[in-house]
């Protein structure tokens, strides 16, 4: 059983959707022992990266994650769900993040006059190896692209952790990182069309 | 300008169908379209129209529940969890969303951005709040926008926001109401014309040439669209980042793929993809 985990903010409606449409079950869980007994997490969140962590501390969730990572079970975080993934945050202040992948999580650098949050699809600079699209290719539609909403980024302190990059207004950021068993992804699987699907999908085959 | 910056630097255009809904009760929905904002045209089933412009390639939906606040009637939730069921992009819904919880219930409910217009200009703390409690990304403030002449004088005059689908008055200024919005934490704008509104006879380009420099968070715009030209000019001339369309799409004047391919190839940025039975849609990738 896949378990969702929605921190702070998030829509967990959409992504517990979009396994309904792979015939897979989820469930929502909010306790440690929940996350504990996961057999795959997935952690959601929109919103800001202090909230979230807080709200992950707030309910000792924050050791439960960190435990279930070491456990080798697969794990994904979502937008915030991943960034929070990361040694630090710097939002309106410094946040310390769950530190399972070594980096920080910072604003993205636009150029002056292009707006934030990146609100918007953008596709990958490269497909990563991981990734397969059988659902996306056989359907009424694929879109070239991945949805995002968002203001800030990850960045890793190991390139190899970075799977593939995408790219907004000229400003190049991690897309997709994985590190043995944890995923995470900066955009929205379940509001990119049927190429989220497979990304979802990809998931589950870890 | 959008000659000095490749297509490759310039943001993407997305491309958004608006459904305006007006609900009896839950066995008949209906997608409608007026003309100015009043009378009804029925166009079809939400769920249908919904995922017909999804799998043409919208880029997200915005659906309107258009008596909500004018019958002060609770949004219709169950209708929302229908029509998203299989819609794979993003939603924006709205029509009489007054409080936090109606807000959470509609995200919960399928919708990934919730817009407030009429509770807003009565309230507008609710902006801050709902971007405070659920993030500025989830919160659109979609304003209705009608010029109000001056002594009888058509250059004359100034834009006002209005509420209740295009009926009240706020008498408030457009500008001054765009920056509280931002001030409040809005994460984006979704602007309209009550003047052009379902007329298909071309967007309100004075009252985006006003606006599109004061908005510092992604734009949406509509209202008025009737010919593909009329969306390359607004997305050459302006400083906007998406396009919505109600009329256009529901009338059939064009799909959206015949919109994205003349919006690439005046050099436009937008959202491309490959339609399987491309012939039925005249489509291109």
């Amino acid at each position: 059983m896949i378990s969702i985990l929605k921190p702070a903010s998030g829509n967990i409606f959409n992504v517990r959707k979009s396994f309904e449409h792979l015939g897979l079950k989820t469930r929502e869980v909010s306790h440690p022992e929940e996350v504990l007994e996961a057999d795959k997490l997935i952690i959601i969140g929109v919103g800001a990266f202090s909230q979230t962590i807080e709200g992950l501390k707030e309910k000792g969730l924050d050791r439960a994650i960190t435990e279930f990572a070491h456990s080798g079970k697969p794990l994904l975080g979502i937008c915030v769900g991943m960034q929070v993934f990361m040694t630090k945050g710097y939002e309106f202040n410094v946040s310390q993040g769950l530190g399972l992948i070594e980096g920080d999580c910072v604003p993205l650098r636009v150029k002056e006059g292009v707006k934030l949050p990146h609100i918007g699809f953008a596709p990958l600079v490269e497909e990563p190896k991981f990734l397969t699209y059988e659902i996306s290719q056989a359907a009424e539609i694929n879109r070239d692209d991945f949805y995002y909403a968002h203001s800030f980024y990850c960045q890793p302190k190991e390139e190899s952790v970075v799977q593939a990059y995408s790219e907004y207004a000229g400003f190049k950021f991690p897309a997709i990182l994985k590190k043995d068993n944890i995923l995470g992804c900066q955009f929205h699987p379940e509001l990119s069309g049927y190429k989220g699907l497979d990304f979802y999908q990809s998931f589950n085959r870890i | 300008m959008a000659d000095l910056i490749s297509r490759r630097q310039k943001n993407k255009i997305r491309i958004i169908p608006r459904l305006e809904i007006k609900s009896q009760n839950e066995n008949s929905p209906s997608v409608i379209k007026g003309i100015y904002m009043e009378g009804l045209r029925r166009m079809g089933l939400p769920w249908e129209l919904a995922q017909n412009y999804f799998l043409q390639g919208a880029d997200e939906l915005i659906i309107e529940d258009i008596v909500a606040t004018l019958y002060r009637r609770p949004h219709n939730f169950e209708l929302l969890k229908k029509i998203s069921q299989d819609v794979l992009i993003p939603i924006c819904v709205g029509g009489g969303i007054r409080t936090l919880h109606d807000f959470e219930k509609c995200l919960e409910s399928g919708a990934d951005k919730v817009f407030l217009n009429s509770s807003a200009l009565k309230n507008p703390k609710l902006i801050k709040e709902a971007a405070h409690h659920f993030g500025s990304q989830c919160v659109v403030v979609l304003i209705q926008a009608k010029f109000q002449k001056l002594f009888n004088c058509p250059r004359d005059g100034y834009w006002e926001p209005y509420w209740a689908g295009g009926r009240n008055r706020s008498n408030r200024n457009l500008l001054e109401w765009l920056r509280e919005v931002q001030e409040m934490g809005a994460g984006e704008i979704a602007l309209y014309s009550v003047d052009r509104d379902g007329s298909a006879k071309g967007p309100d380009l004075s009252l985006l040439e006003e606006v599109h420099k004061v908005v510092k968070v992604p734009l949406i715009v509509g209202s008025g669209i009737g010919k593909l030209e009329d969306a390359v000019e607004m997305a050459e001339r302006f400083s906007i980042d998406a396009i919505s369309l109600s009329h256009c799409l529901h009338f059939n004047k064009f799909t959206i793929p015949e919109l994205k391919e003349e919006l690439f190839n005046n050099g436009i940025n937008i959202c491309r993809q490959t339609l399987k039975h491309a012939e039925s849609h005249k489509g291109f990738k």
